[in-house]
């Protein structure tokens, strides 16, 4: 690609999210991380002692724990832990009404059209900014069902029953190096609770931003859904673009009890100097459904593999994901079903594709325990590469224990096909449309999974990524 | 099977684990107290690598890598990534000495 | 919580200067070998054991494969001294099971490998490894000794090694065979050139050993420009064996590389198996079938690395297993940047017989340019009860049934064995699926 096409692609990623505000900012912890910044975030919060227990044990974790070895060793390693600011409060209360919320920030999720999605069709909404989330609201009736929807700071303090009795089961701190500096700082995420039998018809949504430079944001979620519930939670992502890298670290809870059904949705565009190193696990117990959404076209480096446990019989599991990588990203995604129970099932569906320098990586696992009789699963991948340098990986990993089961896999790596590009061109179309039309063509399966709002601006971030595509 | 050898009693000192091959199953030794000791199958059941290694804390193995928790007089699971129970062996300590378990064929 | 500790520490077993300098000196080697096992002991010494948490490693543990210090060193000393005839018996054995007709070559340490007259007039030649210094330019090409752990102990102390020259545009009609019997320990190297545009094939057979029985073999096999070669691996070994075995093929401009394998033996058994396309037009196919049944563990590893673009692969593993019998797959493709125009593919089949047994599949892409084609596909899947009813219907019993389903389901990999080894797979085949089927 041409550098002043590079150019052109930062200039509108500059305009639409690349913005960056003056900072403003009530508390911002100085660089670097240890006990005493844990202390203090826990402290700032107010949080029991047991949360400030589990913060602390989880920093041993942290510190202990080896860096992963796989995935991209040399942009993991790039990460300096000291270079980090691991807390900043933008501001000293949260609004619930949109117009108490600091100009600067509201501006900033007015740009992002936040506030006019929500009027239009969302349930409830929350917008985390650097730290702490900024603005919530929820629709009253959906309220009056008796659905929690809250941010994390909120659920702890207002559910402390129902958090503790969730809190770190379905991901320990010991389960990775991020989870565990998740559990030492986290900040701000959701809380969601649907009591038994509640179908919240529309999504609840919240949006992450990060704005400061060398930000961590650790935001943490929480979502339970009772016996015979349904839920949908979207969730964005943004960032500006700076030439020091931040790093989000998430880490995310599912649990849908018998019959529920929860689907969590990511359109992750963060900026391309983040890095974002996020764990996402579910449990699914009996009858129950899960189902993983997630689109990944920004950042740096992204390792994220969203996992269902499927614990109870007759459980099921789904991951659609895409990525997008340009020159200079890397997205490492993939997912994870692990069939404990019999009669279980699963399909993961996964999409990328890589331009330019860009490299994507399936990283995969379908893992089926002695006695999960009669379960079944499918995974499909597809590469699409555009670039004589561009990059492909397909890891997955298949560990069947049992007998009576069904397990397939299949993965594709082509080039964006020749022959298409031509009949499209004999028709008239010009070649960057022609390869946008192909693109959109190939990641349908999955825009036709979300909301109409998001399935016109993923579209659109597809285009904006694709122009110039020719190199 | 029936009872095999698995190590002397003197070669696993108490609140200590011992990893050992009997009849082809790696297992793990787990010596409580003086008298109380469990046999589980050294095998984590979330990544399927040894638990050897791994702490004990009190009827607890924790494993060595994520910190999934078994119950070693069970097999049962405490505490995630670990999806599923792991196997327990019959164990028994003969008058001379040994640390016998029992492995079915 | 006090940190408990491992209380049996193991390790990879010791190798010095001076055992292997005599071994070299034993084996009458030209003195570039010796300089050349020196360094692949300093790589060994260099490497720790293969970490399990390693993709590679995740599913055998690395101390099964090899040899105790004890073995390795009472082995390296009794091949040093000359004495070394602990397989003689069973090596004659093995000649004698092969027809007189059929060109062979056998080896062993104490006796020499014999050829054929039909293959010594074709202008085969064969001879210990490394006895003149033609051999140094070709050693190493395939499985350089810093290939890893196991390539590094075999390229230190290889205590049987066979050099095979197939001499350019010769075509052989039969196959040659070299069977290789597992002692205690056996550490056997070949090395095997098949010269510009001749046509061969190759029959490398593992078999007999006990239970303490440790292989550690590695197997080069330079396919020059134009050459074709069918390469057979038939492991056979004794219950209780356990052996780690390298084969590489590199695979020159316009060569072709088709490798067919037939696991059932030994206890822990991994191969490391692969194709270099190393030059345009390289073509590399491997076929795979693996029978495994009571408490056996195999693991196979496939690699295709196309450096040179226009280059293509293919591979079909058909895994089956039985009793509490275990299968790990791994497979990676690769296709360099300077590799365009290549075309890969990979499937891996898995079928378990019983509720006991255990696949583990894992094929992997690493695709580095744009201008390719690849795919791969696994399933895991016990036998379909429908065709079982079908088959009933037709009057078959279960066990014949079953039979012929795995019949089916290998047919592709074993449709592609030569003629001569067809008989001794075919016995293996039926040995193993009646042993299977009782145990159902």
């Amino acid at each position: 690609m041409k550098s002043d096409q590079i150019d052109n692609l930062n200039a509108e990623y500059q305009q639409k999210y690349g913005f960056a505000d003056p900072e403003d900012y009530v508390h911002k912890a100085p660089k670097g991380v240890n006990h005493e910044v844990v202390e203090m975030i826990s402290r700032y919060k107010q949080e029991p002692d047991w949360m400030r227990e589990f913060r602390h044990q989880a920093f041993d974790v942290f510190e202990r724990k080896p860096m992963p070895r796989w995935g991209n060793n040399e942009l993991l390693d790039s990460i300096d832990f000291d270079d980090i600011h691991y807390y900043i409060r933008p501001t000293d209360r949260q609004a619930t009404d949109w117009e108490d919320v600091p100009d600067n920030i509201k501006q900033t999720f007015e740009k992002l059209g936040i506030p006019e999605a929500e009027q239009k069709f969302l349930a409830g909404v929350t917008a985390q900014y650097e730290s702490e989330v900024v603005y919530h609201s929820i629709r009253e009736d959906i309220e009056q069902l008796g659905v929690i929807f809250t941010d994390m700071d909120s659920g702890l303090r207002e559910h402390p029953e129902i958090v503790r009795k969730y809190w770190g089961t379905v991901i320990p701190p010991d389960d990775n190096k991020f989870a565990a500096l998740n559990s030492a700082v986290w900040s701000g995420g959701s809380f969601i609770y649907v009591p038994p039998h509640t179908k919240v018809e529309i999504p609840l949504q919240a949006y992450f931003r990060i704005n400061a430079e060398n930000m961590g944001q650790f935001e943490r979620t929480l979502i339970i859904c009772d016996e015979g519930s349904e839920v949908h939670y979207i969730e964005g992502c943004t960032a500006p673009v700076y030439s020091t890298n931040s790093l989000h670290s998430a880490v995310v809870e599912l649990i849908a009890l018998e019959g529920a059904h929860i689907r969590y949705t990511t359109i992750q565009n963060w900026s391309n100097n983040i890095f974002n190193l996020v764990t996402k696990r579910a449990h699914a117990h009996r009858d129950a459904v899960i189902e993983w959404v997630d689109g990944n076209i920004g950042s740096k480096l992204t390792m994220k593999y969203p996992a269902v446990y499927l614990l109870g019989e007759r459980a099921h599991g789904e991951v659609l994901s895409i990525a997008y990588a340009g020159s200079g990203q890397h997205q490492d995604a993939g997912a994870k079903m692990i069939h404990a129970a019999p009669n279980t099932t699963s399909r993961i569906v996964s999409k990328s594709i890589s331009k330019g320098e860009g490299r994507t990586s399936y990283r995969g696992l379908v893992k089926i325990t002695k006695g999960s009789t009669g379960c079944k699963t499918n995974v499909e991948c597809d590469a699409l590469l555009i670039g004589s340098r561009s990059r492909s990986d397909t890891f997955p990993t298949m560990e069947i224990a049992e007998k009576d089961v069904r397990v397939e896999h299949e993965a594709r790596v082509s080039k964006l096909a020749d022959e298409q590009l031509f009949y499209l061109q004999s028709r008239g179309i010009d070649p960057d449309q022609a390869r946008l039309m192909i693109v959109n063509g190939f990641i349908e399966p999955f825009v036709r999974e979300l909301p109409m709002e998001y399935a016109v601006e993923l579209n659109r971030l597809i285009e904006l990524e694709m122009e110039g595509s020719v190199g | 099977m029936g009872w095999q050898r698995a190590c002397r009693l003197e070669e696993l000192p108490v609140a200590m684990t011992r990893p050992v091959t009997v009849a082809d199953e790696p297992l793990l030794l787990c010596r409580l107290d003086e008298q109380e000791i469990y046999a589980i199958e050294d095998c984590c059941s979330h990544d399927d690598a040894p638990l050897a290694g791994g702490t004990l804390d009190g009827r607890q193995i924790v494993c060595p890598r994520h910190g999934a928790r078994f119950d070693v007089t069970s097999g049962a699971v405490l505490k995630m990534p670990a999806p599923v129970a792991i196997a327990v062996f019959p164990v028994r300590l003969t008058d001379d000495g040994w640390i016998e378990v029992e492995v079915a064929p | 919580m006090a940190e408990s500790a491992v209380l049996s520490v193991a390790s990879k077993p010791t190798v010095s200067t001076e055992m292997v300098t005599a071994l070299s000196r034993t084996l009458g080697e030209h003195p570039g070998a010796l300089a050349w096992r020196l360094r692949a002991l300093a790589r060994y010494d260099a490497l720790t054991l293969p970490n399990r948490t390693e993709q590679r490693w995740r599913y055998t543990d690395p101390l099964a494969l090899l040899p105790s210090a004890e073995a390795l060193l009472r082995k390296l000393t009794s091949a040093a001294s000359g004495s070394g005839n602990e397989t003689a018996q069973q090596a004659a054995a093995e000649w004698k099971r092969l027809r007189d007709d059929e060109p062979a070559v056998l080896l062993m340490p104490g006796d020499g490998p014999r050829l054929n007259a039909a293959a010594e007039a074709a202008g085969v030649a064969i001879a210990p490894l490394w006895q003149t210094d033609a051999d140094e330019e070709l050693i190493g090409r395939a499985v350089p000794a810093a290939a890893g752990l196991f390539a590094a102990l075999n390229g230190a102390a290889w205590n049987a090694g066979m050099t095979v020259r197939i001499p350019a545009g010769v075509e052989l009609d039969q196959p040659l065979r070299i069977v290789l019997p597992a002692a205690a320990v056996s550490l056997p190297r070949l090395l095997i050139e098949v010269g510009p545009q001749a046509i061969a094939t190759v029959i490398e057979e593992h078999c007999g050993g006990a239970a303490e029985s440790r292989v550690v073999s590695v197997t080069e096999l330079l396919i020059r420009p134009g050459a074709r070669l069918h390469h057979v691996l038939v492991q056979r070994w004794q219950d209780g064996v356990h052996g780690h075995m390298t084969v590489r093929g590199r695979i020159e401009r316009d060569a072709h590389f088709s490798s067919a394998t037939a696991a059932f033996g030994g206890r822990v058994s991994k191969l490391d198996l692969g194709g270099i396309l190393a030059g345009a037009g390289a073509h590399s196919e491997l076929r795979g079938v693996v029978l495994g049944d009571r408490r056996q563990h195999f693991d196979h590893h496939t690699l295709h690395h196309h450096l040179s673009g226009n280059t293509r692969s293919d591979i079909d593993f058909k895994v089956a297993m039985a009793g509490r019998s275990r299968s790990t797959y791994t497979g990676l493709i690769r296709i360099e940047p300077d590799a365009p125009q290549s075309e890969a593919y990979q499937e891996n089949r898995n079928l378990l017989l019983s509720a006991g047994s255990r696949a583990d599949s894992i094929p992997e892409l690493e695709i580095l340019t744009d201008e390719v084609s690849c795919s791969h596909g696994a399933t895991v899947a016990p036998i379909d009860p429908e065709q079982l009813f079908y088959l009933g219907s037709r009057g078959l019993g279960t066990d014949e049934a079953i039979q012929l389903i795995v019949r089916g389901f290998i047919a592709s990999v074993m449709d592609r064995l030569p003629e001569t080894v067809q008989t001794t797979v075919a016995e293996l085949v039926s040995a193993r699926l009646v042993r299977v089927t009782g145990g159902i």
